[in-house]
């Protein structure tokens, strides 16, 4: 099969590998899992033995040593067959990430090769009821108390944080010195003074609960992340990485939904003749293959300077905007395609289209990764 | 011409499948010779002489060949096979275990699955899962086929006399023993790898009617049960049942759609079958388009009606 | 005891193929390829063979052009030990690929040979008995379940309308069926590492085997698309039709 630009063979197999647990595991409990809100945290000790958990992971932590366009293929050949894993996963690779890129050795070996085993799952937490698109404007407190700091606050829509095992969280450990007072740490989800609320009722991706968490808790000045002040610097580049997560995701819904569209349209007969033969629809159709397609370029081209170590923060946010959108683009035309069918929770459409919707919110939403790419212009 | 047909037996009778392969070979040949090999074949021996067309039974009689173990079988054929230029076989389990190992011990390549005739070396069979039809030339000097007997018409069993040759029956090689053999009891087949699969859909009324219509009909098929949505949602029959977009999809050699509708998302699930087959009262109903025969009518007259009509099983 | 395993790059099973237009064969520029179905189950039976202590090695081969080597690293993340690819660009039907092997056999020498009982693009269901014949060794086709016990193998079949089991004397050539076993999936990480293991190139003239096609496809057709639906008129008009036009009786 011709490939696209930039995918070695190697990210083939991986994504193969990939997509066969996926199509087999979860795409036949994808609509349960969203009409009954199960959570696809279910599933983290199998993708762990995969080796999907850790994916994200240099091999010393449990890693594959797998490329970033391996990675963007896996992730998308899960969101493919259920939105909600691949949103789940990628909460947990936030979570590893900040790990990595923001931590030393010693917090690296106590955390990751257990991130990667699926021993223990991981929550990242930085949005908060009144700072999201602006997370410098957070509240929650980090006080040094001896050997330990005392963390106060309040964060909302916290993906996986019930079945965490840890959870990242960010706080301000200098109230006064803006985002050079921001500093991260890795929290035990057990350690007393957590309360993890009931899950949001959720859009979409209705496997992925969110939880607004509240902590009055005391954590060890070893579970810093780096220095005091480092955090707000981890957390950005921490989403640099994700974006394409979502990219990715975004890719994998769009993937599932064209599919359906395209065998939808030659399936159905209107008037005696397939839909397919309609002009109207094969511009649709012809539309919705032209930006799958740019967004795939996008994301593998984010990823190819990631993988040569440059910056990428413009082309992560690029990637992101174009495939989130894309996303909700192609997601309702399959579904307009399909008609009344589409509207029906027979088919999974309509799950196509809410799963989606979240894809240019988090993670920055659509206007935010315009800041993010203008600023990279005119800085 | 003469052409040598392997017959599949169980040292009692002969099995359906030999019938067609004759069938086949007189497409080919007008004399046939019929090798059966086994233990006890008395009987046999005499049903086979008895069939028109077939002008001489070899017969290989001993313990070693009883169960027609491969390893001591073609040895025998391969013998035979030179004096031909066509070996048939069915294309059966039995069929296709011997006949690839007959060709290799004479360095011919054979050629499975002949959905069709087309001249004595010219022959047609279906390859990528029936998806496509393949015409193939053989040239080798002997033609070593093994027939679909779907494909062919069986012969006819009475009416012929033929000569009976006994012949060596060789030697027990020793590599091989057979153990033991359970044939399955029809216990209904899984939905997803049925030849057959009769589904019903909400004009079965009841899940009492899916027990007393659908299943015996079923039973008597070897067939898997299938169900529509409106079925499944109305308890007439259970989930994994489902045939469907959101169910499971299949593609049976044969579909049996029973009080069902034929809504696309259920066209979706079972369009790919062979052979489609509608009963249903309502003429207009859309599964009357994709079905190859459609019957129209109250179906808890039509179905005991076709039952009893059923003289010969599919299952086997 | 050492097992060798047969694979075989095919069209992916999710694929539906489509024929050229001018029928001379299939379809297959820009097709996703897999290891056959039926291949992969023998590869599995053959790593939990050797998992179980059973097996000393290994060892996966495939014929054909250089991206079998793929279809081999497949093998290899499953657990095979090592590889060797008998490369050539020709086309090779089944007989020739069953002198490839027989020789490779002797090179070899295992004890066990597997392969699927067919593929899935040719379905000729031929290559296993064909390659015990040349070795002049047992068969044990269709396996839905093996077992080997004081040095025989003990294979239980897949014969129509149910199961025959047969013992067979070692080496021996096994075919697996569907049911034999449900082959695992391949953790990423095996991937990574079976590059790492060995996998030898030859060619057939390297080991002497004429491969020239015997069987001459001389054109390929879709078959013949549904017809719009007929009614018929009673149970006896279906019977007599499902009988004698669509033959499904
Ligand atoms: C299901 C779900 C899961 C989540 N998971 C996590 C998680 O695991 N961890 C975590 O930390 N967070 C998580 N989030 C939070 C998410 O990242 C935020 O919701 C997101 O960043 C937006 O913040 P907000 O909701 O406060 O919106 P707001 O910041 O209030 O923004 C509202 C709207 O205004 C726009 N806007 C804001 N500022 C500007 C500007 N300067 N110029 C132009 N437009 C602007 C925004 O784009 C948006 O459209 C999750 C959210 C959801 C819904």
């Amino acid at each position: 099969m011709s490939e696209r630009l930039g995918i070695t063979e190697d990210d083939r197999a991986i994504a193969d590998a990939v997509a066969r647990f996926a199509q087999n595991e979860l795409a036949p409990q994808a609509h349960i899992v969203d009409r009954d809100e199960i959570r696809t945290t279910r599933y983290a000790s199998q993708l762990a033995e995969l080796g999907v958990m850790g994916m994200n992971l240099p091999e010393r932590w449990g890693g594959i040593g797998a490329s970033p366009a391996a990675l963007i293929l896996s992730i998308a050949e899960i969101a493919k067959a259920c939105g909600s894993t691949a949103s789940m996963i990628g909460a947990h690779y936030l979570a590893t990430d900040s790990i990595l890129i923001g931590g030393d050795d010693m917090i690296r070996d106590r955390y990751l090769p257990d991130a990667a085993s699926g021993a223990k799952l991981g929550a990242f937490a930085l949005t908060e009821p009144g700072a999201g698109s602006n997370p410098a404007g957070m509240i929650t407190r980090a006080e040094r108390e001896g050997e330990h700091y005392r963390l106060r606050g309040v964060k909302q829509f916290i993906s996986n944080a019930d079945d965490a095992g840890f959870i990242v969280v960010y706080a301000k450990t200098d109230p006064n010195a803006g985002t050079r007072g921001i500093s991260a740490f890795v929290v035990d989800r057990h350690t007393p003074g957590i309360t993890v609320s009931a899950p949001e009722k959720l859009m979409g991706i209705r496997g992925a609960p969110a939880h607004e968490v509240t902590f009055d808790c005391l954590v060890p000045v070893a579970n810093r992340l780096g220095e005091e002040g480092a955090g707000f610097y981890t957390a950005m580049k921490v989403l640099d990485n994700s974006r394409l997560d979502v990219a990715a995701t975004s890719l994998g819904l769009s993937e599932a939904a064209l599919a359906a569209a395209v065998a939808w349209a030659k399936e159905r007969k209107v008037g005696g003749e397939p839909l397919a033969n309609k002009q109207g629809i094969q511009w649709m159709l012809a539309d919705m293959k032209l930006r799958l397609e740019a967004a795939w370029l996008i994301t593998l081209q984010a990823a190819a300077k990631r993988g040569a170590g440059e910056k990428f923060s413009d082309y992560s946010a690029m990637a992101k905007l174009c495939a989130s959108e894309a996303a909700g683009f192609i997601t309702d035309t399959a579904l307009q395609v399909h008609g009344g069918y589409g509207f029906t929770r027979e088919l999974p459409l309509e799950r196509l289209v809410r799963d989606a919707r979240i894809l240019r919110i988090y993670e920055g939403a659509s206007e935010i990764q315009r800041t993010v790419i203008a600023r990279a212009m005119v800085a | 011409m003469t052409v040598l047909v392997i017959a599949e037996h169980d040292n009692h009778t002969l099995k359906a499948a030999t019938l067609s392969t004759i069938g086949a070979a007189l497409q080919v040949g007008d004399e046939i010779h019929v090798l059966l090999a086994g233990q006890g074949l008395a009987a046999v021996v005499d049903a086979t002489a008895r069939i028109p067309g077939v002008a001489k039974v070899l017969v290989a009689e001993e313990v070693h060949l009883a169960h027609g173990l491969a390893e001591n079988l073609a040895p025998l054929v391969a013998g035979l096979a030179r004096r031909y230029l066509h070996v048939l076989a069915p294309a059966s389990t039995f069929g296709k275990n011997l006949l690839p190992r007959v060709a290799a011990l004479i360095d011919v390549a054979p050629v499975s699955d002949v959905i069709a005739i087309e001249s004595p070396d010219t022959f047609k069979r279906p390859i990528y899962a029936g998806n496509v039809i393949a015409t193939v030339q053989s040239r080798d000097s002997v033609k070593l086929l093994t027939v679909r007997s779907t494909a062919f018409s069986p012969v006819p069993v009475a009416g012929g006399s033929a000569e009976v040759e006994t012949m060596d029956p060789g030697l027990d090689l020793g590599q091989s023993r057979f153990v033991s053999r359970q044939l399955t009891e029809t216990s209904r087949p899984e939905l997803d790898s049925a030849r057959v699969i009769v589904s019903g859909g909400r004009g079965l009324g009841s899940s009492e009617a899916f027990k007393q219509i659908l299943e015996p009909f079923a039973d008597r098929l070897g067939a898997a049960i299938g169900a529509s949505r409106a079925a499944v949602d109305a308890g007439y029959a259970p989930n994994d049942c489902q045939v469907g977009q959101t169910g499971k999809i299949v593609a049976p050699q044969l579909y049996f759609a029973v009080g069902i509708s034929g809504a696309i998302q259920h066209l979706a699930g079972m369009k790919d079958s062979k052979v489609i087959v509608a009963i249903n009262k309502d003429a207009e109903a859309p599964i009357f388009q994709v079905a190859d025969y459609g019957l129209v009518g109250d179906l808890f007259e039509l179905v005991p009606e076709l039952l009893a009509q059923l003289d010969v099983g599919i299952g086997a | 005891m050492k097992v060798m395993v047969a694979v075989k790059r095919v069209v992916d099973f999710n694929v539906k193929v489509r024929c050229k237009a001018d029928g001379s064969g299939v379809e297959l520029a820009n097709v996703k390829m897999a290891m056959n179905p039926f291949d992969e189950i023998a590869v599995e039976e053959a790593v939990r063979l050797k998992e179980a202590g059973i097996a000393s090695e290994v060892v996966a081969v495939s014929l054909g052009a250089k991206p079998c080597e793929e279809t081999l690293r497949t093998a290899l993340a499953m657990g095979a030990d090592r590889a060797i690819l008998v490369e050539s660009d020709s086309e090779l039907q089944p007989l020739a690929v069953a002198k490839l092997l027989m020789a490779v056999v002797e090179r070899e020498a295992p004890q066990l040979v597997l392969l699927g009982k067919q593929a899935i693009d040719d379905d000729a269901n031929q290559t296993g008995q064909m390659l015990a014949a040349l070795l002049g060794w047992p068969q044990g086709t269709f396996a839905s379940r093996v077992e080997l016990s004081e040095g025989q193998l003990k294979v239980t079949r897949e014969i129509d309308g149910g199961l025959e089991t047969l013992a067979l004397a070692l080496p021996a050539i096994v075919t697996a069926d569907l049911r034999l076993n449900e082959p695992r999936y391949v953790k990423l990480p095996s991937i990574m590492a079976a590059k790492k293991k060995p996998l030898a190139v030859i060619t057939p003239q390297d080991l002497g085997v004429d491969v020239a096609p015997r069987l001459k496809q001389l054109k390929v057709a879709e078959p013949a698309p549904r017809r719009a639906g007929g009614q018929v008129g009673s149970v006896a008009e279906l019977v007599s039709k499902l009988k004698n036009e669509a033959k499904v009786f």
